[in-house]
């Protein structure tokens, strides 16, 4: 392809209920069309990380969804690097055979994937994480000890990590609805918005780059499990692919010190019904294309319910977007593509 | 540091357009608290044409 990178930024929220990103990274491959369209896609870690699945794409930016956010407003700039060195920061609260599991984990990246991995601390304090719903249906959660969060991260900045993967033990129900529901991909992740404040926490108070696993006791064996929830049953831990995003994931640098900044971007790509998150409002604030895709969740923040009557284009699938991201990389006119063809506007 | 959940349902102005919206929804916010985490989830319009937005956050205090 002979047209330069066209930098967009994909975003599927967490925790309400996507049916494509909406389980265990499966909007991956979603993300890695889009990324071949764009050839250059930055996105975050819940449409990349599928607990033990995960796959690396040079062209692909893994960005937390704070540091998102301060990228889209123009407050923070990425730099793509060589490496990270990644401090694992675990729950005090994980029982001792689980944190073994974690470590082992990282051993494991270290030896067969040569990801550059420690130290690791320890919280001084359970975190305390506590789940909850939104009105809307979207999930939410807080910790009981943000502070215990914060110190940890700081000693492992302090100790040279130049990125953050935590882990925090979450509260489980084996036999909740809503679990059985996720299981057979007709919910909304429960964890996610509690993942959500864990890693926007240490990005806000670190700037470096961070991600979020939740500890949790295995599951016992659901022979209908939806395929797009298996990733996270594969394992013992959802670790590995945080390790692997955070291994190359971008520098976030103040505004105007990083190569890649907000005024680049040529295209934000979301959900047609999740509009309202920051980092697409801030595209809209700078005039970036919206294009909109057809993936329903509990929300229903459109671009009519916004009154957005221009500069949105909307794709029945990513495949669509993927098309419409290659018009604008191309520099052509996407109503050129279409028939009939839209009459020639006349100003009187 | 405490951490709260927060939703509230705000009025949409007519003279706050899209393009400015995070700005204004920032503005309104933190005269509550510090946000750490919001989004809009829901945007209604009443029988005399006023808009209102529901955003639920997370914020500190």
């Amino acid at each position: 392809m002979n047209a330069a990178p066209l930098p967009v930024l994909m975003l599927v929220p967490t925790g309400i209920g996507c049916q494509i990103g909406g389980f265990a990274g499966d909007a991956l491959p979603s993300a890695r069309l889009l990324a071949a369209a764009s050839g250059c896609l930055i996105t975050h870690p819940n449409v990349m990380n599928g607990a033990a699945l995960y796959w690396r794409d040079p062209r692909i930016h893994y960005v937390e969804g704070y540091g998102l956010d301060r990228f889209a407003v123009g407050e923070w700039d990425l730099q793509p690097v060589r490496r990270q060195r990644i401090g694992l920061l675990l729950d005090a609260g994980i029982e001792a055979e689980l944190a073994q599991r974690h470590l082992q984990v990282a051993e494991g990246c270290r030896a067969t994937l040569g990801l550059e991995i420690g130290p690791v601390v320890t919280t001084d304090q359970p975190l305390e994480v506590q789940l909850e719903q939104g009105s809307s249906g979207s999930s939410w959660g807080r910790l009981g000890r943000p502070d215990a969060l914060l110190r940890a991260g700081e000693r492992l900045k302090q100790a040279g990590a130049t990125a953050i993967a935590v882990v925090a033990r979450f509260p489980e129900d084996p036999a909740s609805e809503e679990l059985a529901a996720y299981r057979a991909g007709s919910g909304v992740d429960a964890l996610a918005g509690a993942e959500a404040v864990i890693s926007h926490l240490l990005v806000r108070h670190l700037q470096i780059p961070c991600a979020h696993a939740p500890a949790l006791a295995p599951l016992p064996l659901d022979p209908q499990l939806d395929p797009r929830a298996a990733g996270e049953e594969l394992g013992y831990t959802f670790l590995a692919c945080v390790l692997v995003g955070l291994s190359q994931a971008p520098a976030l640098l103040p505004a105007g010190e990083g190569a890649l900044q907000a005024a680049q971007l040529g295209a934000v790509v979301a959900p047609e019904g999740a509009l309202g998150g920051e980092a697409v409002l801030a595209c809209l604030e700078r005039g970036v294309p919206l294009i909109t895709v057809a993936n329903p969740s509990v929300l229903t923040v459109s671009a009519e319910a916004l009154g957005l009557d221009h500069g949105v284009q909307r794709a029945r699938s990513y495949a669509e977007a993927a098309g419409l991201l290659l018009a604008l990389r191309e520099g052509l006119s996407a109503s050129s593509l279409e028939r009939p063809l839209p009459a020639l506007e006349r100003l009187s | 540091m405490k951490l709260r959940r927060l939703e509230r349902q705000l009025p949409w102005p007519q003279t706050v357009p899209p393009q400015q919206l995070r700005r204004w929804l920032v503005q309104q916010l933190e005269q509550e608290a510090p946000l750490l985490r919001w989004a809009i989830t829901a945007v209604s319009v009443d029988p005399s044409g006023d808009r209102r937005l529901q955003v639920e956050a997370v914020v500190e205090g």
